[in-house]
């Protein structure tokens, strides 16, 4: 039986219909077309679907969207402003952290709730905490490297 | 067929959805297992019933005699971020924060690492070290109170049934010169599970330094986690030299009743219980020696 539930997404709430045993991630790529969080495995082992709910992260593959009401939901989406992409997001790019690109998404927002709680962190806690997110490219050596460089800008526009 | 989905907002309330599904309505907590055992259909489930919004269930805090209250929804992460664990209940940080991916353990409760009822469940050895206790609703609808190890009937089986709820776990204040720790082993540091686990906890008596009370347990060498009572009955009343505490590590190797499968074979996984058991020990005896 769907219900209508009010959701608050990257600062905008909307509303959607759906099952209340239906999946953040469903209802957030297929309803609201925010392709952003990407489908790895759908079962808690690959990272790819990491979204923030109320300042943490989460797998949203398994966040069941009636757990999610009166909660502040944050995706890859949420963290450019006005078109203009995150340091996260341009050291990723201009560093090489990216290959096939299927997990950045969800590295993105580890390293990101990560600097959110620690503003100059150490490789060794860049590797911990991204070390629920599966990259199959990289080897991740330029992942901490650009995670790096990021957190250094915003201490810089700090 | 239909799909039933509960969300109660009291104790009485969920354990009459879960009566009224005849067993075929399961807990929904952290949905870190049972989501996924849906998806693949390993489950026959026809309901939910979730208990993440249960009131009081959520929360941990220190009891009136010391030592800690956990609520069954707790979250593993909340646990982990804890400075009185961190500083009081040291093997229990080292069990929790191994499990999964931070994020999985934001969503994941200790309730549920327990209930599923894995040999290899990472915070099962670690309660069961400290003496910890559950208590619970059973089937019949009484509360009861169990020695942690006792919730284990059998891979995947507890004494929840399948109607039961449980509500807590009571963790006793450690005594004075009390040490503990707890080892896995895994192939990879992150996003693993265990092919042997130990956890022990040693308590010395502060006039001679021998041993008053210890316990021993193991993990994924046994259709339940286990306790090791003879290797602990070769450390009480005794000094904790360092040959004696490897000669109970060999006396746990004979206790546990590991089986071959996909991550170790029985004889490889007695031989690292007889590793991790000695480490662990010795990790107890020198933080006993710093608790006094």
């Amino acid at each position: 039986m769907s219900k209508y539930y009010s959701l608050e997404i990257n600062g905008k709430r909307c509303q959607v219909e759906a099952e209340p045993c239906h999946s953040l991630l469903h209802v957030l790529r297929e309803q609201l077309r925010l392709t952003g969080s990407k489908i790895g495995c759908n079962e808690a082992e690959c990272g790819s679907c990491t979204v923030i709910l109320d300042g943490v992260p989460v797998l949203s593959c398994l966040t069941l969207i009636g757990d999610t009401r009166g909660k502040a939901i944050l995706t890859i989406e949420g963290l450019s402003n006005k078109g203009e992409s995150h340091p996260l997001q341009a050291r990723m790019v201009n560093l090489g952290g990216i290959q096939c690109g299927y997990c950045t998404p969800g590295i993105i927002i580890s390293a990101y709730a990560l600097l959110q709680e620690n503003p100059d962190p150490t490789n060794e806690e860049i590797r911990k905490a991204i070390s629920g997110n599966i990259c199959r490219c990289t080897g991740y050596g330029k992942i901490v490297e650009a995670v790096q460089a990021a957190a250094a800008d915003l201490r810089e526009q700090a | 067929m239909r799909f039933n989905y509960f969300e109660p907002s009291s104790i009485k309330e969920t354990v009459d959805a879960l009566h009224q599904g005849q067993g075929n309505n399961k807990i929904l907590a952290g949905g870190t297992d049972i989501i996924i055992r849906l998806r693949r259909q390993a489950s026959s489930y026809q309901g939910l019933v979730n208990i993440k919004q249960l009131p009081d269930l959520a929360t941990f805090s220190t009891g009136p005699r010391g030592g800690l209250s956990i609520g069954a929804v707790t979250r593993l992460r909340s646990l982990e971020t804890s400075t009185a664990i961190r500083e009081r209940f040291p093997v229990l940080l080292e069990a929790i924060q191994v499990i999964g991916s931070l994020q999985l353990r934001n969503m994941a409760t200790i309730g549920g690492n327990l209930c599923n009822a894995s040999p290899s469940a990472d915070s099962a050895p670690a309660l069961i070290a400290t003496g910890a206790t559950a208590t619970f609703i059973d089937d019949g609808g009484n509360e009861r109170t169990v020695p942690i190890q006792r919730l284990f009937v059998g891979p995947g089986s507890s004494l929840l049934g399948s109607t039961g709820l449980l509500l807590r776990i009571d963790v006793p204040e450690p005594a004075v010169m009390t040490g503990n720790n707890f080892e896995r082993l895994t192939p990879r540091n992150a996003m693993d599970i265990a092919i042997v686990s130990a956890a022990s906890q040693l308590t010395l008596e502060p006039t001679n330094g021998k041993v008053r009370d210890v316990s021993i347990a193991l993990g994924a060498v046994a259709p339940t986690p286990v306790q090791a009572p003879r290797a602990e009955d070769i450390l009480r009343n005794r000094e904790p030299t360092s040959v004696l505490l490897a000669k109970a590590a060999t006396m746990a190797m004979e206790e546990c009743n590991p089986i071959d499968d996909i991550r170790g074979s029985a004889s490889y996984r007695r031989a690292m219980v007889g590793v991790l058991v000695r480490r662990t020990l010795e990790r107890a005896f020198e933080r006993a020696q710093k608790r006094r």
